[in-house]
Protein backbone atom coordinates (compact mmCIF):
# COMPACT_ATOMS: atom_id res chain seq x y z
CA UNK A 1 0.00 0.00 0.00
CA UNK A 2 2.89 2.33 0.77
CA UNK A 3 4.23 2.00 -2.78
CA UNK A 4 0.85 2.86 -4.26
CA UNK A 5 0.55 5.84 -2.00
CA UNK A 6 3.97 7.18 -2.98
CA UNK A 7 3.24 6.79 -6.72
CA UNK A 8 -0.14 8.46 -6.47
CA UNK A 9 1.14 11.25 -4.25
CA UNK A 10 4.02 11.83 -6.67
CA UNK A 11 1.63 12.23 -9.60
CA UNK A 12 -0.50 14.61 -7.58
CA UNK A 13 2.44 16.79 -6.58
CA UNK A 14 3.70 16.90 -10.19
CA UNK A 15 0.29 18.14 -11.29
CA UNK A 16 0.31 20.84 -8.65
CA UNK A 17 3.74 22.06 -9.70
CA UNK A 18 2.74 22.33 -13.34
CA UNK A 19 -0.58 24.06 -12.85
CA UNK A 20 0.58 27.62 -11.97
CA UNK A 21 1.34 28.08 -15.65
CA UNK A 22 -2.42 28.34 -16.14
CA UNK A 23 -2.70 31.55 -14.13
CA UNK A 24 -3.61 34.67 -16.03
CA UNK A 25 -3.12 38.29 -15.05
CA UNK A 26 -5.05 41.47 -15.64
CA UNK A 27 -2.72 44.30 -16.54
CA UNK A 28 -5.03 46.54 -18.51
CA UNK A 29 -6.70 48.64 -15.83
CA UNK A 30 -4.26 51.55 -15.63
CA UNK A 31 -2.02 53.61 -17.89
CA UNK A 32 1.03 51.66 -19.09
CA UNK A 33 3.42 54.48 -18.17
CA UNK A 34 2.13 54.68 -14.60
CA UNK A 35 4.87 54.44 -11.97
CA UNK A 36 5.06 51.32 -9.84
CA UNK A 37 2.65 52.19 -7.07
CA UNK A 38 0.42 55.16 -6.28
CA UNK A 39 -0.99 55.24 -2.75
CA UNK A 40 -3.44 57.71 -1.32
CA UNK A 41 -4.40 57.95 2.33
CA UNK A 42 -7.39 59.92 3.54
CA UNK A 43 -9.18 60.91 6.72
CA UNK A 44 -12.72 61.26 5.42
CA UNK A 45 -14.06 63.17 8.38
CA UNK A 46 -15.78 66.52 8.71
CA UNK A 47 -12.49 68.40 8.55
CA UNK A 48 -11.84 67.32 4.98
CA UNK A 49 -15.46 67.72 3.95
CA UNK A 50 -15.51 71.34 5.17
CA UNK A 51 -12.20 72.40 3.62
CA UNK A 52 -12.46 74.62 0.56
CA UNK A 53 -9.23 76.57 0.13
CA UNK A 54 -5.59 75.60 -0.08
CA UNK A 55 -2.08 76.97 -0.12
CA UNK A 56 0.67 75.25 -2.05
CA UNK A 57 4.28 76.36 -1.43
CA UNK A 58 6.15 76.60 -4.71
CA UNK A 59 8.86 74.13 -3.72
CA UNK A 60 9.57 70.42 -3.79
CA UNK A 61 11.73 69.73 -0.77
CA UNK A 62 13.99 66.75 -0.34
CA UNK A 63 13.79 64.58 2.73
CA UNK A 64 15.90 64.01 4.65
CA UNK A 65 17.08 67.59 4.69
CA UNK A 66 20.03 68.47 2.52
CA UNK A 67 20.13 65.30 0.46
CA UNK A 68 20.59 67.17 -2.81
CA UNK A 69 20.59 63.97 -4.82
CA UNK A 70 17.46 64.40 -6.90
CA UNK A 71 16.99 66.32 -10.09
CA UNK A 72 14.64 69.25 -9.60
CA UNK A 73 14.05 69.92 -13.28
CA UNK A 74 10.46 68.72 -12.94
CA UNK A 75 9.59 70.66 -9.80
CA UNK A 76 7.60 73.45 -11.41
CA UNK A 77 5.62 71.03 -13.56
CA UNK A 78 4.89 68.89 -10.54
CA UNK A 79 3.68 71.86 -8.50
CA UNK A 80 1.67 73.20 -11.41
CA UNK A 81 0.02 69.82 -11.92
CA UNK A 82 -0.97 69.52 -8.26
CA UNK A 83 -2.36 73.05 -8.31
CA UNK A 84 -4.27 72.41 -11.54
CA UNK A 85 -5.88 69.30 -10.09
CA UNK A 86 -6.93 71.09 -6.90
CA UNK A 87 -8.39 74.05 -8.79
CA UNK A 88 -10.03 71.67 -11.24
CA UNK A 89 -11.68 69.87 -8.33
CA UNK A 90 -13.19 73.14 -7.16
CA UNK A 91 -10.73 74.24 -4.47
CA UNK A 92 -9.81 77.90 -4.03
CA UNK A 93 -6.11 78.65 -4.33
CA UNK A 94 -5.13 81.37 -1.84
CA UNK A 95 -1.77 81.79 -3.56
CA UNK A 96 1.59 82.09 -1.86
CA UNK A 97 0.84 85.20 0.17
CA UNK A 98 2.12 84.41 3.69
CA UNK A 99 -0.79 86.21 5.29
CA UNK A 100 -3.34 84.14 3.41
CA UNK A 101 -5.56 81.90 5.54
CA UNK A 102 -6.19 78.64 3.70
CA UNK A 103 -8.13 75.72 5.12
CA UNK A 104 -5.41 73.26 4.16
CA UNK A 105 -1.76 73.41 3.21
CA UNK A 106 -0.36 71.11 0.55
CA UNK A 107 3.31 70.21 0.83
CA UNK A 108 5.21 68.37 -1.88
CA UNK A 109 8.37 66.48 -1.01
CA UNK A 110 10.65 63.99 -2.67
CA UNK A 111 12.38 61.46 -0.49
CA UNK A 112 15.91 60.28 -1.13
CA UNK A 113 15.69 57.24 1.12
CA UNK A 114 13.33 54.34 1.62
CA UNK A 115 10.33 55.96 3.25
CA UNK A 116 7.80 54.01 5.29
CA UNK A 117 4.40 55.65 5.11
CA UNK A 118 3.54 59.15 3.94
CA UNK A 119 4.56 60.77 7.20
CA UNK A 120 8.13 62.08 7.47
CA UNK A 121 9.37 63.03 10.90
CA UNK A 122 11.78 65.70 9.71
CA UNK A 123 9.07 67.71 7.98
CA UNK A 124 9.74 70.87 9.95
CA UNK A 125 13.47 70.69 9.31
CA UNK A 126 12.83 70.14 5.61
CA UNK A 127 10.40 73.01 5.26
CA UNK A 128 11.65 75.37 7.90
CA UNK A 129 9.18 77.80 9.38
CA UNK A 130 5.82 77.76 7.66
CA UNK A 131 3.70 80.86 8.30
CA UNK A 132 0.36 79.09 8.26
CA UNK A 133 0.42 77.85 11.87
CA UNK A 134 2.29 80.60 13.63
CA UNK A 135 5.45 80.45 15.76
CA UNK A 136 4.02 77.98 18.28
CA UNK A 137 4.50 75.15 15.81
CA UNK A 138 8.09 73.93 15.77
CA UNK A 139 10.17 70.85 15.05
CA UNK A 140 8.66 69.00 17.97
CA UNK A 141 5.30 68.83 16.27
CA UNK A 142 4.17 65.78 14.34
CA UNK A 143 1.44 64.98 11.86
CA UNK A 144 -1.66 63.14 12.97
CA UNK A 145 -2.10 60.44 10.33
CA UNK A 146 -5.40 58.61 9.73
CA UNK A 147 -5.82 55.52 11.87
CA UNK A 148 -5.81 52.01 10.38
CA UNK A 149 -3.61 52.89 7.43
CA UNK A 150 -1.00 50.18 6.78
CA UNK A 151 2.46 51.72 6.22
CA UNK A 152 4.07 51.04 2.85
CA UNK A 153 7.83 51.18 2.27
CA UNK A 154 8.26 53.64 -0.60
CA UNK A 155 11.39 53.53 -2.72
CA UNK A 156 13.81 56.40 -2.84
CA UNK A 157 12.65 59.01 -5.32
CA UNK A 158 9.04 58.95 -4.17
CA UNK A 159 6.93 62.09 -4.40
CA UNK A 160 4.93 62.70 -1.23
CA UNK A 161 2.03 65.13 -1.40
CA UNK A 162 0.56 65.86 2.01
CA UNK A 163 -2.55 67.87 2.81
CA UNK A 164 -2.43 69.32 6.33
CA UNK A 165 -5.31 70.93 8.15
CA UNK A 166 -4.32 74.50 8.98
CA UNK A 167 -7.40 75.02 11.16
CA UNK A 168 -6.99 72.22 13.68
CA UNK A 169 -3.53 72.03 15.18
CA UNK A 170 -3.56 70.28 18.54
CA UNK A 171 -1.27 72.17 20.94
CA UNK A 172 -1.65 69.54 23.65
CA UNK A 173 -0.44 66.71 21.45
CA UNK A 174 1.67 69.01 19.28
CA UNK A 175 0.00 67.48 16.27
CA UNK A 176 -1.26 68.77 12.94
CA UNK A 177 -3.97 66.62 11.34
CA UNK A 178 -3.07 65.11 8.00
CA UNK A 179 -6.26 64.96 5.92
CA UNK A 180 -5.00 63.44 2.69
CA UNK A 181 -1.71 62.29 1.28
CA UNK A 182 -0.40 60.71 -1.86
CA UNK A 183 2.77 58.74 -2.44
CA UNK A 184 3.94 58.26 -6.02
CA UNK A 185 6.50 55.51 -5.69
CA UNK A 186 10.03 56.01 -6.94
CA UNK A 187 9.35 58.39 -9.84
CA UNK A 188 11.81 61.19 -9.15
CA UNK A 189 15.11 60.07 -10.59
CA UNK A 190 17.62 61.53 -12.97
CA UNK A 191 16.29 59.66 -15.97
CA UNK A 192 14.62 61.29 -18.95
CA UNK A 193 11.18 59.91 -18.12
CA UNK A 194 11.04 61.53 -14.68
CA UNK A 195 8.60 64.29 -15.53
CA UNK A 196 6.17 62.13 -17.45
CA UNK A 197 6.16 59.43 -14.79
CA UNK A 198 5.72 61.93 -12.00
CA UNK A 199 2.86 63.76 -13.71
CA UNK A 200 1.12 60.50 -14.62
CA UNK A 201 1.40 59.38 -11.02
CA UNK A 202 -0.02 62.65 -9.73
CA UNK A 203 -2.91 62.35 -12.18
CA UNK A 204 -3.62 58.88 -10.82
CA UNK A 205 -3.42 60.04 -7.19
CA UNK A 206 -6.17 62.60 -7.80
CA UNK A 207 -8.17 60.22 -9.97
CA UNK A 208 -8.40 57.72 -7.12
CA UNK A 209 -9.42 60.43 -4.62
CA UNK A 210 -12.96 61.40 -5.68
CA UNK A 211 -13.74 62.76 -2.18
CA UNK A 212 -11.55 65.78 -2.96
CA UNK A 213 -14.08 67.11 -5.46
CA UNK A 214 -15.61 70.44 -4.51
CA UNK A 215 -17.85 70.95 -7.51
CA UNK A 216 -15.20 71.75 -10.09
CA UNK A 217 -14.36 69.88 -13.25
CA UNK A 218 -11.78 67.16 -12.69
CA UNK A 219 -8.89 67.13 -15.10
CA UNK A 220 -8.65 64.12 -17.41
CA UNK B 1 -18.39 28.63 -23.14
CA UNK B 2 -16.39 29.92 -20.21
CA UNK B 3 -14.00 27.82 -18.16
CA UNK B 4 -16.47 27.16 -15.36
CA UNK B 5 -19.07 25.81 -17.77
CA UNK B 6 -16.41 23.72 -19.50
CA UNK B 7 -15.19 22.13 -16.27
CA UNK B 8 -18.68 21.49 -14.99
CA UNK B 9 -19.74 19.98 -18.30
CA UNK B 10 -16.72 17.70 -18.38
CA UNK B 11 -17.39 16.33 -14.93
CA UNK B 12 -21.07 15.86 -15.70
CA UNK B 13 -20.34 14.07 -18.97
CA UNK B 14 -17.87 11.79 -17.25
CA UNK B 15 -20.47 10.91 -14.68
CA UNK B 16 -23.08 10.06 -17.31
CA UNK B 17 -20.84 7.85 -19.41
CA UNK B 18 -19.28 6.01 -16.50
CA UNK B 19 -19.22 2.27 -17.04
CA UNK B 20 -21.66 -0.04 -15.29
CA UNK B 21 -20.20 -2.00 -12.46
CA UNK B 22 -19.60 -5.71 -12.30
CA UNK B 23 -21.43 -7.49 -9.56
CA UNK B 24 -18.50 -9.85 -9.13
CA UNK B 25 -16.12 -7.11 -7.90
CA UNK B 26 -14.57 -7.80 -4.56
CA UNK B 27 -14.85 -4.96 -2.09
CA UNK B 28 -11.32 -3.71 -1.33
CA UNK B 29 -10.23 -3.13 2.28
CA UNK B 30 -8.49 0.11 1.30
CA UNK B 31 -8.83 2.60 -1.55
CA UNK B 32 -6.08 5.08 -2.32
CA UNK B 33 -7.29 8.19 -4.19
CA UNK B 34 -5.30 11.07 -5.64
CA UNK B 35 -6.97 13.87 -7.55
CA UNK B 36 -6.34 17.19 -9.21
CA UNK B 37 -8.88 19.86 -8.32
CA UNK B 38 -10.04 23.20 -9.58
CA UNK B 39 -12.09 25.40 -7.28
CA UNK B 40 -14.55 28.24 -7.51
CA UNK B 41 -14.37 30.84 -4.74
CA UNK B 42 -17.47 31.83 -2.76
CA UNK B 43 -18.13 34.46 -0.10
CA UNK B 44 -15.02 35.80 1.61
CA UNK B 45 -12.86 33.67 -0.65
CA UNK B 46 -14.35 35.39 -3.70
CA UNK B 47 -14.04 38.81 -2.08
CA UNK B 48 -10.31 38.35 -1.70
CA UNK B 49 -9.52 36.39 -4.86
CA UNK B 50 -12.32 36.26 -7.44
CA UNK B 51 -10.45 33.95 -9.80
CA UNK B 52 -11.01 30.25 -10.30
CA UNK B 53 -8.24 28.27 -8.66
CA UNK B 54 -6.43 25.96 -11.08
CA UNK B 55 -3.96 24.80 -8.49
CA UNK B 56 -5.35 22.15 -6.18
CA UNK B 57 -4.92 18.54 -5.23
CA UNK B 58 -6.33 16.01 -2.82
CA UNK B 59 -5.21 12.74 -1.40
CA UNK B 60 -7.68 10.42 0.27
CA UNK B 61 -7.47 7.08 1.97
CA UNK B 62 -10.71 5.15 2.33
CA UNK B 63 -11.28 2.05 4.39
CA UNK B 64 -14.26 -0.28 4.19
CA UNK B 65 -16.53 0.26 7.15
CA UNK B 66 -19.74 -1.49 6.11
CA UNK B 67 -20.79 -3.16 2.84
CA UNK B 68 -21.83 0.17 1.29
CA UNK B 69 -19.95 2.59 3.49
CA UNK B 70 -16.33 3.66 3.74
CA UNK B 71 -14.56 5.97 6.13
CA UNK B 72 -11.24 7.66 5.68
CA UNK B 73 -9.14 10.76 5.68
CA UNK B 74 -8.74 13.51 3.12
CA UNK B 75 -5.81 15.85 2.77
CA UNK B 76 -6.41 18.75 0.37
CA UNK B 77 -4.59 21.82 -0.82
CA UNK B 78 -6.11 24.61 -2.90
CA UNK B 79 -4.40 27.79 -3.95
CA UNK B 80 -6.30 30.88 -5.11
CA UNK B 81 -4.17 33.51 -6.79
CA UNK B 82 -4.82 36.85 -8.40
CA UNK B 83 -2.51 39.49 -9.84
CA UNK B 84 -3.78 42.84 -11.07
CA UNK B 85 -2.38 46.20 -11.98
CA UNK B 86 -5.40 48.25 -11.13
CA UNK B 87 -6.79 50.35 -8.31
CA UNK B 88 -8.07 48.99 -5.03
CA UNK B 89 -10.05 51.30 -2.77
CA UNK B 90 -10.04 50.99 1.01
CA UNK B 91 -11.79 52.97 3.74
CA UNK B 92 -8.54 54.82 4.43
CA UNK B 93 -7.51 55.46 0.83
CA UNK B 94 -6.61 53.65 -2.34
CA UNK B 95 -3.67 51.97 -4.03
CA UNK B 96 -2.85 51.65 -7.70
CA UNK B 97 -0.18 49.36 -9.01
CA UNK B 98 0.71 45.74 -9.27
CA UNK B 99 -1.01 43.78 -6.54
CA UNK B 100 -0.71 40.08 -5.80
CA UNK B 101 -3.24 38.23 -3.70
CA UNK B 102 -2.95 34.62 -2.72
CA UNK B 103 -5.06 32.42 -0.52
CA UNK B 104 -3.69 29.02 0.36
CA UNK B 105 -6.24 26.67 1.89
CA UNK B 106 -5.22 23.34 3.32
CA UNK B 107 -7.84 20.95 4.65
CA UNK B 108 -7.52 17.81 6.72
CA UNK B 109 -10.80 15.99 7.20
CA UNK B 110 -12.30 12.72 8.13
CA UNK B 111 -14.70 11.57 5.43
CA UNK B 112 -17.51 9.06 5.32
CA UNK B 113 -18.96 7.89 2.01
CA UNK B 114 -22.01 5.90 1.03
CA UNK B 115 -21.99 3.90 -2.20
CA UNK B 116 -25.53 2.83 -3.17
CA UNK B 117 -24.23 0.56 -5.99
CA UNK B 118 -23.37 -3.11 -5.74
CA UNK B 119 -19.61 -2.54 -5.20
CA UNK B 120 -17.94 -0.51 -2.48
CA UNK B 121 -15.79 2.23 -3.92
CA UNK B 122 -17.41 2.26 -7.35
CA UNK B 123 -20.32 4.04 -8.97
CA UNK B 124 -22.09 7.05 -7.55
CA UNK B 125 -21.44 8.05 -3.98
CA UNK B 126 -22.37 10.75 -1.51
CA UNK B 127 -20.15 11.74 1.35
CA UNK B 128 -19.53 14.15 4.15
CA UNK B 129 -16.24 15.38 5.49
CA UNK B 130 -15.47 17.24 8.70
CA UNK B 131 -12.19 18.51 10.06
CA UNK B 132 -10.00 21.56 9.94
CA UNK B 133 -8.80 24.09 7.43
CA UNK B 134 -5.59 26.09 7.57
CA UNK B 135 -5.91 29.34 5.64
CA UNK B 136 -3.03 31.62 4.76
CA UNK B 137 -3.76 34.97 3.18
CA UNK B 138 -1.03 36.86 1.34
CA UNK B 139 -1.00 40.32 -0.20
CA UNK B 140 1.80 42.19 -1.90
CA UNK B 141 1.75 45.68 -3.36
CA UNK B 142 4.49 46.55 -5.81
CA UNK B 143 7.74 44.81 -5.02
CA UNK B 144 7.86 45.29 -1.27
CA UNK B 145 5.80 44.91 1.87
CA UNK B 146 4.31 41.43 1.59
CA UNK B 147 1.61 41.03 4.20
CA UNK B 148 0.18 37.74 5.37
CA UNK B 149 -2.37 36.47 7.85
CA UNK B 150 -3.36 32.97 8.75
CA UNK B 151 -5.77 31.06 10.95
CA UNK B 152 -7.26 27.63 11.48
CA UNK B 153 -10.96 27.01 10.90
CA UNK B 154 -13.34 24.15 11.44
CA UNK B 155 -14.53 22.82 8.10
CA UNK B 156 -17.37 20.71 6.81
CA UNK B 157 -17.61 19.42 3.25
CA UNK B 158 -20.57 17.61 1.69
CA UNK B 159 -19.67 15.94 -1.57
CA UNK B 160 -20.89 13.76 -4.40
CA UNK B 161 -18.88 11.83 -6.92
CA UNK B 162 -18.64 8.91 -9.24
CA UNK B 163 -15.99 6.21 -9.58
CA UNK B 164 -15.65 4.20 -12.74
CA UNK B 165 -13.13 1.44 -13.57
CA UNK B 166 -10.67 2.15 -16.37
CA UNK B 167 -8.25 -0.77 -15.97
CA UNK B 168 -7.36 -3.56 -13.61
CA UNK B 169 -6.93 -2.09 -10.15
CA UNK B 170 -7.28 1.49 -11.30
CA UNK B 171 -10.44 3.60 -11.35
CA UNK B 172 -11.21 7.12 -12.49
CA UNK B 173 -12.75 9.39 -9.89
CA UNK B 174 -14.84 12.53 -10.39
CA UNK B 175 -15.61 14.61 -7.31
CA UNK B 176 -17.73 17.68 -6.60
CA UNK B 177 -17.33 19.10 -3.11
CA UNK B 178 -18.53 22.14 -1.25
CA UNK B 179 -16.25 23.23 1.59
CA UNK B 180 -17.58 25.59 4.24
CA UNK B 181 -15.74 26.77 7.32
CA UNK B 182 -16.36 28.55 10.57
CA UNK B 183 -15.49 32.23 10.75
CA UNK B 184 -12.20 32.80 12.49
CA UNK B 185 -8.94 34.75 12.46
CA UNK B 186 -7.98 38.36 11.98
CA UNK B 187 -7.35 38.76 8.28
CA UNK B 188 -6.18 41.61 6.09
CA UNK B 189 -8.68 44.42 6.18
CA UNK B 190 -9.63 43.49 9.73
CA UNK B 191 -11.89 40.89 11.27
CA UNK B 192 -12.59 37.22 10.83
CA UNK B 193 -13.36 35.40 7.58
CA UNK B 194 -14.78 32.09 6.44
CA UNK B 195 -13.36 30.75 3.23
CA UNK B 196 -15.88 28.76 1.23
CA UNK B 197 -15.34 27.20 -2.15
CA UNK B 198 -16.62 24.54 -4.51
CA UNK B 199 -14.17 21.98 -5.79
CA UNK B 200 -14.35 19.88 -8.93
CA UNK B 201 -11.79 17.13 -8.98
CA UNK B 202 -10.67 14.38 -11.27
CA UNK B 203 -8.30 11.69 -10.21
CA UNK B 204 -7.38 8.06 -9.90
CA UNK B 205 -8.19 5.43 -7.32
CA UNK B 206 -6.13 2.35 -6.61
CA UNK B 207 -7.89 -0.59 -4.99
Amino acid sequence: MAGKFVRLLGATVATMVLMPACYSSDYNNVAPNLPGVVITVVDQGRALASARSFALPDTVVEVPVGSNTISHESDQQIIANVRAHMVGLGWQDVGTNPVAIPDVVLLVAANTRIQTGVFYVDWFGAWGYLPYWGPAVNGGWIWGVPADAVPYAFQAGTILITMLDRRAEDATRQSIPLLWAAGIDGVVTNTASTTERALTGIDQAFAQSPYLRRGGVQLP
Amino acid sequence: MNIKQCALGSALAASIVSAPLGAQDVDPPFINIGSYAIAFPLGDTHDFVPNTSWFGANWEGQWKYKPKTSVGVSLGLQDFFNQTRGTTTFSTGAVTGQQSRELLLGTLMGIGRYYPGPSLGRGFYAGLGAGGQFAQQYYQLGVTNPLSRSAIHLAIAPEVGVVTPIMEGLDAVFIARFTATTSNGNYLGGGSRNFKFITLGVGMAER
